[in-house]
């Protein structure tokens, strides 16, 4: 059976090398993607723009609003006296937050009756709304620390050690600083591997039914799984410099740590590869139009490796329902992995059971494959 | 008739699609050497009935059998025996005449011994010696028709089925093919053709005439001008003629 596999394979490795297209579509749109997406998502909050009414003007108000001007999350757009004209600023989107310091505040204080500050916030992009208030929050936060440390220290009682209390005493591992380009760029890898494995072999197929090349073929003695595998082999090897090339973008463009192990690494992905281009030869089998298979491939990787392989959002918080629809998902266990693997320095001890899923993915999708391959016109 | 001489023997051979009855029950045998025309015009049956013979579609009903196997039931073997050329021109077009031909050798498994002693010929056969590496998309009719029909008989098969082989060919180029199937036929091998050129036809051993999927008339050309248009001095045309005529009569 090998003999008639090579044939193919050869064949269809000639065929892509000679259309410059599809060679561009492997090799270049993945990365051109994943510089342009992986730039572009981001979940660092980073200068919100706010507006403060300052209506104390004191020498309390003027400390805490220098101390959030000071802070890199925020960008003061006004410090304005009154309320009016303002509050179509928030409309406009001109500024995410406003800050109303109220006219007692400075008075309350020093009467020890506890001052309160009035946030107005843009909830419209709900996300950064609450990072950019949890910011706020911290900031608020240590100047009330520090405002009660200055009354004690007048009342003349000293605490050396800190201010008594719980703290919270936070480290973060595997992303000290919160890079989300690190988180993001190894989900990135995981869609847009899915989408372009796809879209690849979508075509393979349906072309050949259109040219009537199929026909020919057929009318000799070829058998499915020779047509299947021998369709795969090259572009599974054009997958393969896909990975390289995007594993050496994410290192050197947007320095994702790599602490996993490479052979793991690569072993996944090739996995993930047979998976996507196994999708991508059923669905060109099934439609036998280039048109119709190309949309149905790009329709049937794109949203639900986007949406529901936990790249947005995680998983764990989706509805019971769309969590089991994640399963067939290839992408969901490809994204886990490649995350575990570039941040937490996972090897094939811990991605075992993924390798698992997108095996018995691939051996699925694979032998539908075979049994969709009809080796005759009807 | 022995039944090995018979290369192909049909039997109330029908095929449906949906309501549409594209081959109605039509039978026929093609002795082992001959040069057998498929004659119709346009819609007839004719190519339905060809890629029935070559397995890649299944009988509705009826029994079909080439080089002695049975087409429905053992398509694979029937594959391996037999050469089809389809009426559209199916050879890679980004592919280079040489890497058609390697492909074609590798689909049939021909030893590499074989393989190349093949390609030689065919290169020769088709006129192509020193264009192996041309891409076949930038060939002209003539020779893609002749490369075609060498990748179609590369693997030596049993039987040829060729599609309206000579549609879009010049005269001259024509008039090569049809020499280079007479030499397959007297090297033993069978020759099914299908043409709704009735000149073109008369080269044929025997002829079956086939009108809105029901085969009307069988035989030589020169019986059936006999029988048909009464003289041996008639035309093709006639007999076609005077066949549909016969044939609306019953």
């Amino acid at each position: 059976m090998i003999q008639r596999i090579l044939p193919i394979a050869r064949k269809e490795a000639i065929q892509i090398r000679r259309d410059p297209r599809s060679l561009f579509l492997a090799i270049g749109l993945p990365i051109i993607l994943i510089i342009l997406f992986g730039f572009a998502i981001t979940y660092d909050i980073r200068h919100v723009p706010i507006g403060v009414i300052d209506l104390d003007r004191s020498s309390l108000s003027r400390d805490l609003i220098s101390r959030i001007s000071a802070s890199e999350y925020f960008y003061l757009r006004f410090n304005s006296r009154e309320y009016a004209g303002v509050e179509k600023t928030l409309k406009e989107g001109r500024v995410t937050i406003i800050i109303v310091v109220p006219r007692d505040f400075s008075r309350n204080a020093a009467r020890g009756a506890g001052p309160t500050l009035q946030l107005l916030v843009d909830g419209m992009n709900n996300n950064s709304a609450l990072i950019a208030m949890g910011y706020l929050n911290q900031l608020v936060e240590k100047f009330s620390t520090d405002m009660l440390a200055g009354t004690f220290a007048r009342l003349g009682v000293s605490f050396a050690g800190g201010m008594p209390g719980a703290e919270l005493r936070t480290r973060i591992w595997y992303n000290p600083e919160l890079t989300s380009s690190n988180f993001i760029v190894p989900g990135l890898i995981a869609v847009i591997m899915m989408i372009m494995s796809a879209t690849l072999t979508s075509l393979t197929v349906s072309r050949e039914w259109e040219t009537g090349t199929m026909e020919q073929m057929i009318a000799g003695p070829v058998r499915a799984h020779e047509v299947v595998i021998g369709k795969l082999i090259p572009y599974f090897g054009l997958g393969l410099a896909q990975v390289v090339l995007i594993v050496i973008v994410s290192r050197v463009i947007f320095h994702v740590p790599f602490r996993g192990n490479l052979l793991c690494l690569f072993t996944v992905s090739s996995i993930f590869l047979l998976c996507g281009l196994g999708i991508g030869v059923f669905i060109s089998i099934i439609a036998r139009s280039q048109q119709l298979s190309y949309t149905v491939a790009t329709l049937t990787t794109i949203l639900p490796s986007y949406l529901l392989s936990g790249f947005i959002s995680p998983i764990s918080s989706m509805p019971r329902l769309i969590r089991l629809v994640t399963y067939v998902v290839p992408a969901r266990y490809f994204l886990t992995t490649l995350r575990g693997i570039y941040l937490k320095g996972y090897g094939f001890g811990q991605v075992w059971p993924q390798i698992i899923s997108l095996t018995v993915f691939f051996a699925v999708i694979f032998t539908a494959c075979v049994k969709a391959f009809r080796v005759r016109l009807d | 008739m022995a039944a090995e001489e018979l290369s192909i023997d049909v039997h109330e051979l029908t095929k449906k699609f949906g309501s549409f009855t594209a081959v109605d029950r039509v039978s026929f045998d093609v002795r082992r050497g001959e040069i057998f025309g498929f004659l119709g015009p346009n819609g007839a049956g004719k190519s339905t009935t060809i890629r029935m013979l070559c397995g890649i579609i299944r009988p509705s009903s009826g029994r079909a059998t080439v080089g002695g196997f049975d087409v429905a039931e053992r398509p694979e073997d029937v594959k391996r025996i037999i050469g089809y050329m389809s009426q559209k021109f199916t050879l890679y077009g980004d592919l280079t005449v040489g890497e058609n031909i390697d492909f074609y050798g590798g689909i049939h498994r021909l030893p590499s011994v074989s393989k190349k002693e093949r390609k030689e010929w065919i290169l020769k056969m088709a006129g192509l010696e020193g264009r192996e590496g041309s891409l076949t998309r930038e060939l002209s009719g003539g020779w893609k028709q002749r490369l075609a029909l060498g990748c179609a008989i590369l693997h030596r098969p049993r039987i040829v089925f060729l599609d309206e082989p000579t549609a879009s060919v010049d005269p001259a180029s024509r008039r090569d093919f049809w020499n280079l199937i007479y030499d397959l036929s007297e090297q033993g091998t069978t020759a099914f053709v299908t043409s709704h050129y009735l000149d073109e036809v008369e080269r044929c051993h025997r002829i079956a005439i086939i009108y809105q999927g029901k085969i009307i008339a069988v035989g030589t050309p020169r019986e059936l001008k006999v029988r048909l248009a009464g003289r041996a001095s008639a035309g093709l045309e006639e007999v076609f003629l005077a066949a549909i005529r016969e044939a609306q009569a019953t």
